[in-house]
Parts: structure tokens; C-alpha cells; sequence
């Protein structure tokens, strides 16, 4: 079975298509890094991939089913932007919400599920944390608590939504063992992000992307000049030692 | 000192003694509970303004039962107003037709105006408007007090049997539907919930009060403290010890200045006491803090 599968997809809010002509597949155990401009569908294609983006041409199967019946089976890590840290909850508490899908309303949380909530703050480095407010975590901590809970249920497929906007070293190094390990397990990853290295260190595969699929492959066959010219048009990137002129943030 | 004090205690035990008394205290004692389990999420999803259109959109239900069975009606047609007041709400909500607040704006006045129509054909319609919109604390029979109960204990059930969802819908909307959780549902639920609770409210304190109950007690409780265990008995409490002290003020204004004055007014106003003194409270600890 298929991590992925997307034929010749296309996805959109209403009628209108914010990103075209999708077509891969990703098995089981591979991770993928998404790599574009600003509004060059990233996100999208995430929010596609869990059915919050009507799909409006084309098919798609996630760990060989529709996508909102596959939500279960994943593990999705939003922009930093979605959630509000009024609400009075601990970090154990933010962790535990990942497993309410699965417990329901009223099975109690048993040893076994306070186990799984207490591995899931180890593995994203938080234990310390665990009982403090999350609104009183940096927003690095966060970050890797709202990762603790996507890990919780254990997804086969793990989607990170530009999980490396800012934060700094240490929790950049952080997140990144956190993948790796994912990786090493055999979970899926999807990451969108900007950063070319860091695609390279954790992703087996690269979907470049600019509102169209303008590359899908090995990591090392896609990131190449004329694909990541075609990607970002305008500014600079650094690549195998060569300068590559593009538009947008990785100015 | 203390001796006034326990002359003052046994006063307002013995003001209580009185069955229209004890009833008004049990009616808002089980309203004041109800409100701060509901209201710790209107506060947390700043439901404030849908709160009011959905008390604005639920007395067309009490006109309407009050011109078919009187008193008796009141909570029937209440009931069904609310719970279709709370479906029509959650889709304008969802589907965005004009923008979350102009879609309850146009409900709150559209239905406001419609119960007022009816109302006014009423004969003695200022008396009826005034009883349904201020209510009739001090007149609370054993049959509403256990209207009160019962549909005060579904709006608390409704959202005890969803917590887990209410609080991760709170937090995170996003992250909540993509751990395959049913927004809608969600939101439709605690909606009615709502509803429930202006439907509980109404008799006691009316229809424009209500807010208060649904609003106040959660915003005391959330400028005292920002423990989630400590938020929901704060704003049980408060509504509670607003509830014995406007009770007893009223008694005592009309026993001996002779004064009628709306026991449910004295209750709201000394709610808002408390959130005087806790917002007061709260800026002088901030002030010390820096």
C-alpha cells in the first residue's frame, strides 16, 4: 500500500483551483519535502491531502483511502496561526487532545493512554514542560507540543505545515531528530518547507511546486538547477555551491 | 462585631425560610451552576455575541407559547425556538453567508422584532412584555422551578458528554478536525446548549438578562485565575453569592421602604459587582507586577 497516491490532481477552495497538475506517489516508510515560493500551494496540497481543500479534478488516496476517512491515520502539525493559547490548557493536556478521536467521550484515560501522552512529550523533548501552561511555552515549545500531539495516536502519515518558521537553533535541532526518528521508524513525513538543506537531511523525495507540479522525485534527481530556477523565479539560493536567482523568502 | 454578624446570618436564613424565597434561590442556584459549566466555553470560543443573538432569537418562542398557554407555555415555545434558533445560527456560522457577526446580527433582530409583533397584539402586552423580557424571580412555581431544572440539565449534559471535543475545538479548530473530529456537530451542540440555558433563564431572570448569567460569571472568574480546575467553581460561586445577596436586598427594600424593585435586576447587579471588584482586583495585580 501507498502513502500516497495523487493522479493528476488538481486542488482549490470553491470552484477555483489553487494548485494543478499533481501526480505521484509516495510508498509507505518514504518522506517528502514540498518545496515552493509563497502561495505557491504548499499548504494547499496538505490541506488536500486531509480533504480541507476540495479536490477538483483528478483522484487521490491516502494510505489507500478517501481523505477524510484517512484523517484518523494521520498526524497533522498546522501553521503556528491556529491555535488559541487563551484557552487554560497544559502542555499534557495539548498532547492528550490527539488521543480524544480515539478514547471518545467518556472512556477514562487509563495507564496505558497516560503512557502513550508521556512518550509522545519524551520523544519531542517536553516532559520538563508538561504541566506548564502552553501558552507559557516559547514558541519553539509549542511548536514541538502541537508535534507531540500529531505523534500521540501513532499516524502512519505525519504532515508538518512549515514546522522550522521561526524557530531558533535549538529547536530547529529538536524537530529535526524528532523526523529523523519518525523516518527511521517507518512513519510517512510530509513537510512543507523553504529550507533546501534541511530537505535534503530529513526527506527521501521533493515535490517542487509554483500553483503546478514542476518537479516529483529522489531528492537528489529534483533539486537541480533548471528545476529550482523554474520553482522560484528572481532571488538567491545557495545549491551544490552554485547561486541560484529566485523571488521570495529565501532572500 | 460578630455578634452582628450572626444577627445578620439568622436574618437572611430566616428571609430564606420563605417558600417564594427558598424557590427563587434553588432556581438561580441551579441556573449559576449550569451557567459556569456552559460559560467556561461561550468565554473560551467568544461566543458572546452569538449568546445574544440566540436570546434575541428565542422570544418569538416564549411569545408564541405564551399566547397559546400562558405562563404554562412559556418554556414549550421557548424550547423549539431555541433549539431552531441554535441549527439556524450554527449554518449561517459555517457557511459564512454574510460574515459570522452580520448573520447573527440579522437573526437577533429579524426574530426580536417578530416576537414583538406578536406580543403587541397581546392585550396587556406592556405587562406580558415586561414578564417575559426582566422575568418574575420572586413568582418561580414549583412547576417552573422544575422546568428550570430539567432544561438547565440538558444544556449541562449537552456539553459534559462533548468536553473533550468542546475543549479541543477551543483550542485548536484546525488541529481538531484534521484528528478526524466532527466540527459541525461540535459546534451545533454547544450551540443548543446555549439555547437551553437562555431557555432555563428565562423565567427566572427574562429574556434580556439572561446574557448576564451566560457571560458575567465566567469573565469573574477568568480575571481571578487562570487554573482551569478553579474556573468553574468561581463561576458557580459567584452567580451564587450575587444570587443570596440580591434575593435578600430586594426583600428587605420592599419590606421596609415599601419599594418594589425587580429581585432579578438586584441579582444581575450585584454579579456585576463581583466582576467590578475582580477586575479591579486584577488590574492593581498587574500594576504591582510591573
Amino acid at each position: 500500500m501507498n502513502a500516497l497516491e495523487i493522479a493528476n490532481a488538481s486542488f482549490g477552495y470553491g470552484a477555483e483551483a489553487a494548485l494543478t497538475g499533481i501526480n505521484f506517489e509516495l510508498k509507505v516508510g518514504e518522506s517528502l519535502a514540498l518545496i515552493g515560493p509563497n502561495g505557491s500551494g504548499k499548504s494547499t496540497l496538505l490541506k488536500g491531502i486531509l480533504g480541507f481543500a476540495a479536490l477538483t479534478e483528478g483522484a487521490i488516496r491516502v494510505l489507500g483511502q478517501s481523505p477524510k476517512k484517512a484523517r484518523a491515520l494521520c498526524g497533522y502539525l498546522p501553521q503556528a496561526n491556529t491555535r488559541d493559547t487563551d484557552v487554560p490548557v497544559t502542555t499534557r493536556q495539548v498532547v492528550t487532545m490527539g488521543l480524544f478521536a480515539e478514547l471518545g467521550a467518556f472512556k477514562p484515560l487509563g495507564a496505558k493512554t497516560k503512557i502513550r501522552v508521556e512518550q509522545a512529550l519524551f520523544r519531542v523533548g517536553l516532559t520538563e514542560q508538561a504541566g506548564e501552561l502552553f501558552s507559557e511555552l516559547s514558541g519553539g515549545q509549542q511548536q514541538r507540543a502541537i508535534l507531540a500531539r500529531a505523534l500521540v495516536s501513532d499516524p502512519k502519515l505525519v504532515l508538518l505545515d512549515e514546522p522550522f518558521n521561526g524557530l531558533d537553533q535549538p529547536n530547529r535541532d529538536e524537530l529535526l531528530e524528532t523526523i529523523k526518528t519518525l523516518r527511521s521508524s517507518g512513519t510517512s513525513v510530509v513537510v512543507s518547507t523553504h529550507d533546501l538543506d534541511l530537505a535534503r537531511e530529513v526527506c527521501s523525495h521533493v515535490l517542487l511546486l509554483n500553483k503546478k507540479q514542476i518537479g516529483f522525485g529522489e531528492v537528489n534527481k529534483v533539486l537541480t538547477l533548471d528545476l529550482i530556477t523554474e520553482t522560484f523565479a528572481g532571488a538567491t539560493v545557495e545549491l551544490d555551491h552554485h547561486t541560484v536567482t529566485t523571488t521570495d523568502e529565501l532572500e | 462585631m460578630l455578634g452582628r454578624a450572626a444577627f445578620f446570618g439568622d436574618q437572611v436564613v430566616a428571609i430564606f425560610g420563605y417558600p417564594f424565597m427558598t424557590r427563587a434561590l434553588i432556581a438561580m442556584a441551579v441556573l449559576a451552576l449550569a451557567s459556569s459549566v456552559v460559560g467556561f466555553f461561550i468565554s473560551l470560543r467568544d461566543l458572546e455575541f452569538v449568546s445574544d443573538g440566540l436570546i434575541h432569537a428565542v422570544f418569538p418562542g416564549l411569545v408564541v407559547g405564551f399566547a397559546l398557554a400562558g405562563s404554562a407555555g412559556i418554556i414549550a415555545g421557548a424550547f423549539v425556538a431555541a433549539v431552531l434558533a441554535a441549527v439556524l445560527l450554527t449554518y449561517l456560522m459555517r457557511r459564512s453567508v454574510a460574515g459570522n457577526d452580520a448573520a447573527v446580527a440579522v437573526v437577533l433582530t429579524s426574530l426580536f422584532s417578530i416576537g414583538i409583533v406578536i406580543v403587541s397584539k397581546q392585550e396587556n402586552y406592556v405587562s406580558q412584555l415586561e414578564q417575559l423580557l426582566f422575568g418574575r424571580l420572586l413568582t418561580v412555581t414549583d412547576l417552573q422551578l422544575i422546568q428550570i431544572a430539567v432544561v438547565a440539565t440538558i444544556a449541562v449534559a449537552l456539553v459534559l458528554s462533548t468536553w473533550r471535543r468542546q475543549i479541543f475545538r477551543a483550542f485548536d479548530p484546525v488541529g481538531f478536525l484534521a484528528s478526524g473530529n466532527r466540527l459541525h456537530s461540535t459546534e451545533l451542540i454547544l450551540n443548543i446548549a446555549i439555547a437551553m440555558l437562555v431557555v432555563a433563564g428565562v423565567q427566572a431572570i427574562g429574556n434580556l438578562m439572561v446574557l448576564a448569567l451566560l457571560i458575567v460569571p465566567m469573565a469573574f472568574a477568568r480575571l481571578v485565575t487562570r487554573r482551569i480546575w478553579l474556573l468553574l467553581p468561581l463561576a458557580f460561586v459567584a452567580p451564587l453569592v450575587s444570587s443570596i445577596f440580591g434575593l435578600w436586598l430586594s426583600f428587605e427594600i420592599s419590606v421596609n421602604q415599601q419599594v418594589s424593585i425587580s429581585a432579578g435586576a438586584l441579582v444581575v447587579v450585584s454579579l456585576l459587582g463581583c466582576y467590578l471588584l475582580a477586575l479591579i482586583w486584577y488590574l492593581v495585580r498587574r500594576m504591582i507586577r510591573r
